[in-house]
């Protein structure tokens, strides 16, 4: 067998004992690493986050002017019009692009899911506009949407003369391009999480049900969407969370326009805090920015963190 | 995989399946379209353009575009094409990717294998950082940035970059390093292996597949950001997205609509290649967002 | 070279006490086994020994030394992991001799010094392999080089075999015992397995829920338990209970037993005339080991031998002998007793038939303290028994 008799010897190449204390530093390495970090987020992100409802709550215009005015500059921004659009633009981007993004995504998965020819490749088509910028995608769709040259001429060349595709440039249609750019650019990405959920599931499921006779589309309505739950909510707390924070997109298609009919309150906020010089204004609104991300995320953080930490278990 | 909708039994499950065939090549030709729009576009001469045809191919290939977008274009007065900007995209970026998954990459071990009091909190306060909308912190961070003297700066938005991509570096390592057996730590400690030898010879070396990932999704989203680079940056330190967007938008007279199309092109190409080259991994860094553990 | 003291450590998990007050003391050179069902602390209490967890009170001893406020590495100690615990990036050689890279030992001893310990484990093929292209054997073996190559006080193995096939597991055991018996070397070794205890340990020391049931040589331990749980989770198949009333009968005791089906059969027990007087008229289980209850044909050893009759309900041969499973009379019934019959038995389940049971290896039980009050194999000790234990029963 492997260990013979006599054969092991006491090695004398090491010292006999290491008594070598630990020292306080060697104790506390962990948490010294985190140290630089730490500050980081306490000045950058809870630091500022303070800082900047504070300015919301002052009497700053042009300029910083921190004299306290409680919640005038909250009142005077739901007073005015503008953000008015701008919050009744979110409801109607939102909605769209959570109804869109999730059912497309939806869709292609489980078509992918049937054992495709070319999945891989597929697959790396409809990902791929999540890769780009918006400001990219933003410039090809201004040029595919524009009224002149664009779809509208191509149904024109195609026959439909009549018809007529300047949603663009329309206040009331203008937010619909950007619906629709959104939906292109994310759709993708639910996709995988739907796919990746769908590849989950124990196929002996299906097959036992499949046994028993149940037709595919039964199946996929009463075992296989019901266990798609948690890719749903996924899914829409990003598009949410994606929605809110739609800044870039906006911008480069539209800029906001016609007017301010497809204005976002990510881009009220950079109007008024950096063009229009009205920073408590500004403040304001990336306050509300932040509470509407605030009661959508940490719930969603709370319960993906804790459900992490109870399939861990003890070890 | 599960094909159950479509077994290859009967003519039915034949229609069907050409079916979902059929579907699925209408989106692949949806999501190609506006690149394939780009690329079209850009080889075109300005009159094609004007003449309409927008899906139609090139008559005859034409590099004005390109030419002018790479040398010539104007950003603001400056009439110096991209290339600049790529330049300082590429400098921000790199930076902005190195110095944050390092940094991830020791916090993210010290939170899952070092574990100590408050470690959690620690780490679910960091990560509410990663899904703030950036407006909140955009006018304290300018203030500050012009305080110290980086105002306008590509060193200011550097820093920027470093600042609020820990969280998401962090995010990703501490979620690698949480499956890995706690028993290596534990060997380790009786064996005398220190933290950092430890992290350095065992743990970093095992780490290389969410370091691309920790890569690529700084790389991608710092190259791609709009928000902080227009607010932080003026002419001379401009990136690329924000040439792009203030070349497209201020154009005067006629839209050279070639010339835009490819310096759109040029813009989004370093982000497209990677995701080409690696897009397992992108893919990847976009999930770990979405799904913790 | 040490001896290992362990000093009534406690420790709890939040409002859960894994820990009640363990005291153990190992010689230099013992081979200590801590063996109990999961749960009943043996890992707690090896981390604790180990430093990877720190202790509510008590005190861990290494040659006489308190550690416990020293870190792991100061404790001079090797550990071998259920999971080995390999490093997945380091080569075998490297996993072997990484504990010597913080000792600053140079590269060229290093590599020296793994060679050697890799001889020894038949490991020196894979030297330059990475874990992931080992069997689980050799994983094993690298593991155990690596604590080999430390030169350690006290070792510790924390289930080393449990992620083995079994065939692979007697080998390896086989080994273990080698390198101890090599060494001579302090060891702690965890397991579950009760046969692994038996066959490896000098001293056993048997866990549940956090408290010490007994400590002794696997022969104590499988022949004079101090409690039905000791008696019943060594050896196996486990121990057989049965319940009876003692009468008094001079130096005697007589035991009536209630059969399942009513009837009534009696065995004649030595136990002297202190316990019979004190348990006369009172229930007491009786505990006999398979191999101590057998059928007419079976050659019987050394021992004294009385017969009752009982229902035979299944036999299942296994070639050398046959194992005979029959209904026990303890509450609830759903209990059952296998005894050890010969491969050509006569015996026919459904029908009564003769036990033969070997009173000289018995052990009997008080039911309410399920403490030990006699054991036929150490007849001397039964008057001790019976005092000692509800004493640290108080106290534990």
């Amino acid at each position: 067998m492997a260990i013979t008799d006599n054969s092991i010897h006491v090695p004398t190449s090491q010292p006999r004992k290491l008594r070598k204390g630990t020292t306080w530093v060697g104790r506390n390495l962990p948490w010294l690493t985190l140290l630089p970090t730490g500050i980081l987020g306490a000045i950058f992100i809870y630091g500022f986050i303070v800082l900047t409802i504070y300015i919301s709550m002052s009497a700053s215009k042009l300029v910083p002017d921190y004299t306290f005015v409680g919640f005038e500059q909250w009142a005077k921004l739901w007073g005015m019009r503008r953000w008015g659009i701008a919050v009744n633009n979110l409801f109607v981007f939102s909605g769209l692009f959570i109804l869109f993004a999730t059912t497309i995504g939806l869709v292609l998965a489980i078509l992918l899911d049937q054992r495709i020819r070319h999945e891989g490749a597929i697959r790396t088509i409809i990902l791929y506009p999540m890769a780009l910028s918006f400001i990219v995608t933003g410039t090809a769709w201004k040029w595919i949407l524009n009224p002149g040259l664009g779809i509208e001429s191509l149904l024109h060349d195609w026959g439909f003369v009549e018809a007529q595709f300047d949603w663009l440039v329309r206040r009331d249609r203008a937010i619909y391009t950007v619906v629709l750019a959104a939906v292109w650019q994310s759709s993708g990405f639910i996709m995988a999480i739907f796919l990746a959920s769908l590849r989950g599931i124990d196929p002996s499921i299906m097959q036992s049900a499949m046994m028993d006779g149940a037709s595919s589309w039964r199946i996929y309505r009463r075992i296989i969407i019901p266990q798609l739950r948690p890719a749903f909510f996924t899914a829409v707390v990003i598009l949410l969370h994606m929605a809110i924070k739609s800044y870039d997109l906006v911008i480069a298609l539209t800029n906001g326009g016609p007017g301010t009919a497809t204005d976002l309150p990510s881009t009220f906020m950079y109007d008024y805090a950096f063009d229009r010089s009205r920073i408590a204004i500004g403040a304001a609104s990336a306050t509300m920015m932040l509470f509407t991300i605030a009661a959508i995320i940490v719930p969603y953080l709370y319960s993906e963190l804790r459900s992490h930490n109870r399939s861990r278990g003890h070890a | 995989m599960h094909d159950i909708v479509l077994g290859e039994r009967s003519t039915t499950d034949r229609i069907l399946r050409a079916l979902v065939y059929a579907i699925l090549i209408g989106f692949v030709l949806f999501y190609l379209a506006p690149l394939y729009v780009m690329v079209v576009t850009s080889v075109k001469s300005l009159e094609e353009i004007l003449a309409g045809g927008l899906l139609n191919l090139p008559k005859k290939l034409d590099f004005y575009g390109w030419d002018e977008a790479w040398n010539n274009a104007c950003v603001g007065t400056e009439c110096r094409g991209m290339a600049p900007f790529m330049i300082n995209s590429l400098i921000a970026s790199t930076l902005a990717t190195i110095i944050p998954t390092a940094i991830g990459a020791l916090n993210g071990y010290a939170l899952s294998l070092w574990r100590f009091k408050g470690s959690e909190l620690f780490f679910g306060m960091l990560l509410f950082g990663a899904f703030i909308p950036f407006q909140i912190v955009l006018l304290p961070m300018a203030s500050f940035l012009g305080w110290i003297g980086w105002s306008s700066s590509l060193t200011g938005l550097t820093f920027t970059y470093i600042v609020y991509g820990l969280p998401f570096t962090t995010l990703y390592f501490r979620n690698f390093f949480v499956s890995f057996p706690i028993d290596l730590v534990n060997a380790a400690k009786i064996d005398g292996i220190g933290y950092f030898r430890f992290f350095w010879r065992v743990a970093l070396p095992s780490s290389v597949p969410i370091m691309i990932v920790s890569v690529i999704w700084q790389f991608t989203n710092t190259w791609n950001d709009f928000l902080f680079a227009s607010t932080m940056t003026k002419l001379e330190s401009a990136t690329v997205m924000v040439a792009l967007n203030n070349f497209v938008e201020v154009a005067n007279g006629v839209k050279r609509y070639n010339v835009d199309m490819a310096a759109a092109i040029i813009a989004g190409l370093p982000t497209l290649v990677v995701y080409l080259v690696a897009g397992r991994y992108f893919l990847r860094g976009l999930m770990a967002g979405a799904v913790k553990g | 070279m040490a001896t290992l003291e362990i000093v009534n450590v406690r420790k709890s998990f939040g409002a859960v006490e894994v820990l009640k007050g363990v005291d153990i003391k190992a010689e230099d050179g013992e081979f200590l086994v801590l063996v109990g069902p999961s749960g009943c602390g043996k890992s707690t209490l090896l981390n604790s020994i180990a430093g990877l967890q720190s202790n509510d009170s008590g005190e861990i001893r290494i040659d006489g030394e308190d550690v416990s406020n020293l870190h792991p590495k100061d404790r001079d100690i090797a550990m071998v992991f259920q999971t080995y615990a390999l490093y997945p990036n380091l080569s075998v050689w490297e996993n072997i001799a990484f504990p010597l890279e913080s000792r600053k030992v140079a590269k060229k001893e290093r590599r020296k010094e793994a060679e050697r310990v890799a001889e020894l484990l038949h490991l020196t093929d894979y030297l330059d392999r990475k874990p992931r292209q080992l069997s689980g054997g050799q994983r094993q073996r690298v593991a155990m080089g690596r604590a080999l190559v430390r030169d350690p006080q006290v070792f510790l193995f924390d289930e080393p075999l449990s992620n083995l096939d079994a065939k692979l597991r007697v080998v390896m055991r086989t080994e273990i015992k080698k390198m101890h018996r090599t060494l001579g070397t302090t060891m702690v070794y965890v397991t579950h397995d009760q046969i692994e205890a038996m066959t490896l340990a000098t001293k056993i020391v048997v866990l549940k829920g956090g408290e010490v049931q007994q400590v002794g040589s696997p022969d104590e331990v499988y022949n004079t338990p101090a409690n039905m749980f000791v008696a019943g989770f060594m050896g196996s198949p486990s121990m057989n209970f049965l319940e009876g009333t003692l009468r008094q009968a001079g130096q005697e005791a007589r035991m009536d037993i209630v059969r399942p089906d009513g009837g009534v059969v009696a065995l004649v027990l030595p136990v002297g005339e202190a316990l019979a007087q004190e348990f006369d008229g009172r229930k007491v289980i009786i505990g006999v080991r398979p191999e101590a209850m057998v059928d007419e044909e079976s050659e019987t050893k050394d021992g004294t031998y009385q017969q009752i009759d009982w229902p035979l309900e299944i036999l299942e041969p296994t070639g050398a002998d046959t194992i005979a499973v029959l209904q026990s009379n303890l509450e609830g019934g759903e209990e059952e007793m296998v005894a050890r019959f010969a491969a050509r038995t006569s015996a026919r389940p459904g029908a009564m038939v003769q036990l033969n049971i070997d009173i000289s290896a018995v052990v009997l039980f008080d039911p309410d303290s399920e403490k030990a009050i006699y054991h036929a194999a150490a007849p001397e000790e039964a008057g001790k028994l019976v005092h000692l234990h509800p004493a640290r029963n108080t106290a534990g």
